[in-house]
């Protein structure tokens, strides 16, 4: 792919539209710094990538934030970069891209709207064809880690760089990736396995607990066989309860107790949860709708034995309808069995309407029992489960505490006895709301029994019923809360009985034997993220082979052979020496570092960051972008060179000439050069006049943006007056001949191209113009067959690429009869009105 | 292969060249967890997927 032609309007320093338009070799934008130059990069590179080296780069995205709009441009205007470019397959493509005021980007190919460029597969694992000076810097005075990635990029090994850095990440520290409850398992098992490594009777199962790779059924049979050392078999009892039973005997000689507080599990939550359920949201309300609804029933019970008694009374008028069947005195049988049958009736549809929903006496007082028996059993678990806890308020056994935890912190003591207080008075106070619901249903029951029931009574019950609810509620959050913050107080005073009555290995023990699943989850899990160490190490050593295998085999050759295309003949042999992975000494890459190295007459340096002067890195800085371009071009046959060279003197600058001599012409690479170096650029032009170019000046700046210009890149005149020079120049050498010689091609093209504007009124590019193409066009203008012959003569020392034939030689004589012929054919042109020397 | 497309693209062979050099299956799930959009969320989701199932496990 190559550039034609680029239009920036308000991107960075563009304000105004401007336009630039790009030779098929080479294009040189020569601006004071601060003049545009940076802009024109950027406006190629976000519109081709989206984004730019620079803001990738930086450290800090904020401050670059909003930053590709120019502030100046309207908000109703999007910013607008548009170029034309032509691909390999000589298809001209327009892609363009607007951003909004609110910062959204719009991209299309020929005005049609796109998400990605028709190219973009060929973009994977190419290197991006800008040269720009703080990539230089970054590249090669960087972290070897951060050179490691930037390396990656040019080479295309971007997803090598990042699977590295991000899989290396992961699996260096996982513990910050996993759950919290994950967590809790690892530091459970941290603790377990410092508390066995302090015990020497426990040596056997600290080790077996620290072993990573240790089965953790084997780990669990260690300690069953220690427990059967520790607390051995005598009345039968599983191994926990022998150690319990050993531990508590020996414990309970110092405190009769063993003080502890765990969060309520999950079968206890689960039936407090329950409770608070039932008694606030259903059975509260529920109870005094059914209190209301005993009327009902009442009623019910009415309109049943009055359906009872009109059925009998049909019955027996069916048999004699001429008297009552219960007082015997004379009726009028039609109008009696009218009035039964319409009564029966509409009893049957009241009855039939309370069918559903009737309440039972019964039933409710044996729904008011079992809350009261519900709520007992629940307060009695929960002060079961505290009593350990609870306890250590207990004053008469401050002494014990206090002779225990002697030579601890003695607030460890008050802080444990406060907290236990304040369970102590959450648990009474549970219990006297539990006796006040207690009394109210009793006298519910009582109530409903007798059928006095009142609503008043039934509010009553409901209301103590959703107080409890709440007491409890509140009860289990602080209880869970105060379990945490109670854990290392008690560790402290579990720790100290032990170590007072001899009981640490027990204990710990105890503690790993009381949930072996949860011992055997932590292992497992613990012994997962361990694992990762092994994965992190495959992808450091396996992406670092990648890498040094790119490097040897796609980037130091290359590198060396520009590197020593920039050498001088006076330079000292301190050089740069290739590219390579950083090993430790055992001969394992070091994760992802890549060191530069140098060389100094044949002798290792360090690094060639220490050892190279600051234009020598500039040089193998900018050898490294060219190499890869040339190398990994992807789509792109251009190369963009922002101010590419940095405090060199003029022999190096010279070189760098030649070097972008070879890679318009033998690498067939379009160059867009910026620099704000005046005179270097045109020597830049000066030396290679003969392949062909623009050249922009940027001499101003202001609100709208640069102002550029084009400048002749070697106007005709000029060169046929050098042509002369050389000719005359009895110290001009046999390249300084054959470049004159080159002039002449290209002045012959350019005047028939000229001629072909003037005369025949229609635009040809000279420098596309072949020896047929010159003939054909000088014959169709009626110029002289002898001068055509002469003209088209000059091909014949130069082919159509300006390189010389083989068997060439250089041939002053030869040279001043073209330049001969060439003011005879500038004659003709331009029909004697100019003088033909100009 | 903007920025704000979201579109990556992991060569397959750098991932299969991980994977053939470690035996473990986690290990394997992780690696494919790096191919996909978004890899260092998905590789730790997928770090948690193994964990939770470690947790879960009878």
């Amino acid at each position: 792919m190559r550039l034609e032609k680029l239009s920036v309007r308000g991107f960075r320093g563009f304000n105004e539209e401007r336009t630039i338009r790009f030779h098929e070799r080479l294009t040189v934008i020569n601006a004071p710094n601060s003049h545009g130059k940076t802009s024109i990069v950027e406006a190629l590179e976000f519109l081709i990538f989206g984004s730019t080296s620079k803001v990738e780069r930086a450290d800090s995205k904020d401050e670059y934030k909003d930053s590709y709009r120019n502030k100046h441009t309207p908000a109703n205007e999007p910013s607008r970069i548009v170029l034309t470019v032509r691909t390999e397959a000589d298809e001209r493509l327009v892609l363009s891209c607007e951003i909004d005021s609110r910062g959204v980007v719009t991209r299309f190919v020929n005005d049609a709207s796109v998400t990605q460029w028709p190219f973009s597969d060929d973009i994977e694992g190419s290197a991006r064809p800008f040269v720009v000076q703080h990539a230089l810097k970054a590249l090669l005075l960087a972290k070897p880690s951060d050179r490691f990635t930037t390396l990656a990029k040019l080479l295309g090994l971007t997803d090598v760089a990042r699977i590295q850095s991000e899989l290396v990440s992961l699996c260096t520290k996982p513990e910050s990736q996993i759950s919290g409850d994950a967590t809790r398992h690892l530091s459970s098992l941290a603790s377990l396995i410092e508390a066995a490594n302090r015990s020497p009777d426990l040596a056997e199962l600290g080790k077996a607990l620290g072993n990573t790779s240790e089965d953790p059924e084997a780990v669990l049979e260690t300690a069953h066989a220690l427990a059967d050392v520790l607390a051995p078999m005598r009345d039968g009892g599983t191994a926990l309860s022998r150690l319990i039973a050993a531990r508590d005997e020996r414990t309970a000689r110092l405190i009769p107790f063993r003080p502890g507080l765990q969060s309520l599990d999950r079968s206890l939550q689960a039936q407090a949860d329950k409770a608070v359920s039932s008694f606030a949201t259903r059975q509260a309300p529920e109870l005094v709708a059914a209190v209301g609804a005993l009327a009902t029933a009442d009623a019910i019970g009415r309109l049943q034995r009055e359906h009872s008694f009109l059925h009998e009374g049909l019955a027996r008028l069916a048999e004699d309808p001429t008297q009552c069947p219960i007082c015997r005195q004379a009726v009028d049988a039609s109008t009696v069995n009218a009035f039964n049958e319409s009564r029966v009736a509409a009893v049957e549809a009241e009855l039939k309407q309370h069918a559903h929903g009737a309440p039972s006496r019964d039933s409710l007082i044996r729904d008011l029992a079992a809350t009261r028996d519900m709520v007992d059993q629940l307060l009695g678990r929960l002060e079961a489960h505290c009593q350990a806890f609870t306890r250590i308020a207990d004053s008469s056994l401050a002494p014990k505490f206090v002779d225990v935890l002697q030579g601890t912190d003695p607030s460890v003591l008050s802080s444990l006895t406060a907290l236990a207080e304040e369970i102590s008075q959450l648990l009474a106070g549970l219990r006297g709301q539990s006796e006040e619901l207690e009394t109210a249903t009793a006298t519910l029951s009582f109530q409903i029994q007798s059928q006095t029931e009142t609503i008043a009574a039934a509010e009553e019950a409901a209301a103590k019923s959703i107080a409890l609810a709440r007491a409890l509620e509140l009860f289990c959050a602080t209880l869970n809360r105060r379990a945490t913050e109670a854990t290392g107080g008690l560790h402290v005073l579990t720790q100290a009985i032990d170590a007072r009555a001899g009981t640490l290995a027990i204990s710990t023990l105890i503690r790993l034997l009381e949930r072996p699943g949860e011992v055997k989850k932590a292992l497992a899990l613990r012994n997962f993220l361990s694992g990762l160490k092994t994965l992190k190490r495959v992808v450091e050593q396996k992406t670092a082979a990648f890498m040094e295998q790119s490097l040897d085999t796609d980037l130091t050759n290359s590198v060396l052979a520009w590197y020593d295309k920039l050498r001088t003949a006076s330079d000292p042999d301190v050089r740069f020496d290739g590219f390579s992975m950083e090993r430790t000494k055992s001969g394992d890459y070091r994760s992802g570092r890549v060191g530069i190295g140098a060389s100094s007459y044949g002798t290792k340096l360090a690094s060639a960051v220490s050892s190279l002067s600051e234009s020598k890195l500039n040089a193998l800085g900018l050898c490294v972008s060219i190499a890869t371009s040339i190398d990994n071009p992807g789509p792109w046959r251009f190369l963009v060179l922002d101010d590419p060279i940095q405090s060199w003197d003029a022999d190096h600058e010279s070189q760098f000439i030649a070097v972008l001599r070879e890679i318009a012409e033998d690498h067939s690479r379009q160059i867009v050069l910026l620099s704000h170096r005046d005179e270097w650029t045109k020597r830049v032009q000066e030396q290679c006049r003969s392949v062909g170019g623009i050249r922009y000046s940027i001499a101003g700046y202001d609100l709208n943006g640069p102002r550029i210009r084009e400048v002749a890149w070697m106007p005709v005149d000029d060169r046929i007056r050098k042509i002369r020079q050389t000719c005359e120049d009895v110290e001009s050498d046999e390249l300084q001949l054959q470049a004159a010689e080159e002039d002449v091609r290209i002045a012959v093209t350019d005047l028939t191209a000229e001629a072909c504007r003037t005369k025949l009124k229609r635009q040809r590019d000279g420098s596309k113009l072949g020896g047929g193409d010159v003939r054909a066009l000088l014959s169709e203008m009626k110029c002289p067959d002898k001068l055509i012959d002469r003209v088209c003569a000059s091909f014949s020392t130069t082919d159509d690429s300006h390189h010389a034939p083989t068997r060439y030689s250089v041939n002053r004589k030869r040279l001043q009869s073209y330049h001969g012929m060439l003011l005879e054919l500038k004659q003709w042109m331009r029909s004697g009105t100019e003088s033909a020397e100009g | 292969m903007f920025p704000d497309s979201g579109v990556t693209y992991v060569p397959d062979r750098t991932l299969d060249a991980l994977e053939d050099a470690t035996p473990y299956a986690e290990h394997h799930r992780i690696i494919r967890a790096a191919g996909q959009s978004d890899s260092a969320a998905a590789m730790a989701a997928e770090l948690n997927r193994i964990v939770q199932e470690i947790l879960d496990a009878p």
